[in-house]
């Protein structure tokens, strides 16, 4: 398989990742390109399961490290909240804008490890590979993930 | 002990593991004997596929629907290309000058294989020469260089600045022209037999593992020629201490300021603007 090739099967979905764990467009595609910048610069090699866990942990990790992402977040949220009028499509748009922000704050109130599976699980990530993306046994994958998705899903109707 | 028995329900772990169909074979056959005959059980894996799908659905309601453009893998492969040059670009007039002269001809040719300037047993180049034994011969990778998938859509390359050549895993760099301070260096060099050829006022400098061709003067026209046998398996190209390029067994990783384009079986190299 050809770099490029895993450039292709790979990005699409690392991207909706870092969006998601994001929450900033321009700050997920930034991590990602920064990440296959680095899987370049760094000359990594391995089979693709390999490199494509080797990419989602470096997003993960560079989202992780940019505390600005948070604020940029905050600033976008308190800029877009404001909405003069509600004609139909306004009101559609504002609902829908209230549903992204619920979801982000119930994502974000998730400790590290729970929004990583939740994410990853979403991206098709087998348990096995879960559970060495966050350091736990793949036997217990499955009640963390199941966890997770109540704390999520708790954290969702709650707000 | 049945499997409808309290005791032998299956863990919420296992049941969270077969819904999302991951849990070993055997232990399914198992846990899906066990769901026939309790309805706990089976209720708690509808209540645990639902919030999956709850959650799903919660999720990709983040996705957003503006710009789908940015989601394009072939756009994102060139943004992360030019990306990548402008991160290693660091301009400097220093290096402007490397492309631009040329004077008269008179070239010096210096051998500095093992049989040259290595027998000397004072010669730098004996340490660097020495304890390297044969490796596994290149094979120029058509696949898997990140360089594979940028030729065609590089901008053509006009004055060339360095070509290399790759032939029978050997290869040989070609420097068109060296301004005044300007110097070039092969580093990381781990096999015997290279050799180098340069104009008249063209300083070499050797050391364990490199080699540096430094301008004293204003260089001669033309090029200087290096030539990398097939045992080398790793080497560094600085030019003007940036590296430009570097040659490992998985391929030639060209580095920035440098583009790439192959004609004819010749990789030429030159310097980003």
């Amino acid at each position: 398989m050809t770099f490029r090739e895993i450039f292709h099967d790979v990005y699409p979905a690392l991207v909706r990742y870092a969006r998601r764990m994001a929450g900033d467009p321009d700050a997920a595609e930034d991590a990602v390109q920064e990440a296959f910048v680095r899987l370049l610069d760094r000359d990594v090699h391995g089979e693709p399961e390999r490199l494509r866990g080797w990419l989602f942990t470096t997003v993960t990790n560079l989202l992780r490290d940019r505390a600005r992402v948070a604020a940029n977040r905050s600033r976008l949220l308190a800029t877009r909240t404001p909405m003069p009028e509600t004609p139909p499509e306004a009101a559609d748009r504002m609902e829908r804008q209230e549903r992204i922000r619920r979801v982000r704050e119930a994502l974000d109130a998730l400790d590290a490890r729970d929004r990583t599976l939740l994410l990853l699980r979403e991206e098709g990530f087998s348990y096995r590979e879960l559970a060495r993306e966050v350091g736990v046994q793949p036997g217990s994958v499955g009640t963390l993930l199941a966890r997770a998705r109540r704390r999520f899903r708790d954290q969702l109707t709650e707000k | 002990m049945t499997m409808n028995d309290r005791s032998t329900h299956p863990s919420e772990g296992s049941l969270q593991a077969l819904a999302d169909g991951e849990l070993e074979p055997d232990r399914a056959v198992d846990v899906q004997r066990h769901l026939r005959g309790c309805e706990d059980c089976a209720r708690h894996l509808d209540q645990l596929r639902a919030l999956g799908d709850e959650v799903t659905a919660a999720l990709e309601s983040l996705d957003g629907r503006e710009d789908p453009e940015r989601w394009m893998p072939d756009r994102a492969w060139e943004t992360i290309r030019v990306r990548r040059l402008d991160l290693r670009a660091h301009p400097r007039a220093q290096a402007a000058r490397w492309w631009q002269h040329g004077a008269a001809a008179a070239i010096v040719v210096l051998l500095l294989g093992t049989g040259a300037a290595a027998a000397l047993p004072w010669s730098p180049l004996r340490t660097w020469l020495s304890g390297h034994g044969t490796a596994e011969v290149l094979a120029p990778s058509s696949d898997t260089s990140p360089t594979e998938a940028s030729p065609g859509s590089l901008p053509q390359p006009d004055p060339v600045g360095l070509t290399v050549d790759l032939r029978d895993g050997e290869m040989d760099l070609e420097v068109e022209a060296l301004a005044e301070d300007g110097w070039i260096e092969i580093g990381r060099v781990d096999a015997a037999g290279v050799s180098a050829q340069a104009p008249m006022g063209t300083a070499f400098h050797s050391g364990p593992g490199r080699l540096r061709l430094v301008a004293t003067g204003q260089p001669d026209q033309g090029p200087i020629r290096i030539t990398l046998p097939r045992a080398v398996r790793r080497t560094v190209l600085r030019i003007d201490g940036q590296v430009a390029a570097v040659w490992t067994p998985a391929g030639l990783v060209l580095h920035e300021p440098v583009q790439a384009d192959s004609v004819g079986g010749v990789l030429r190299l030159r310097r980003h603007p």
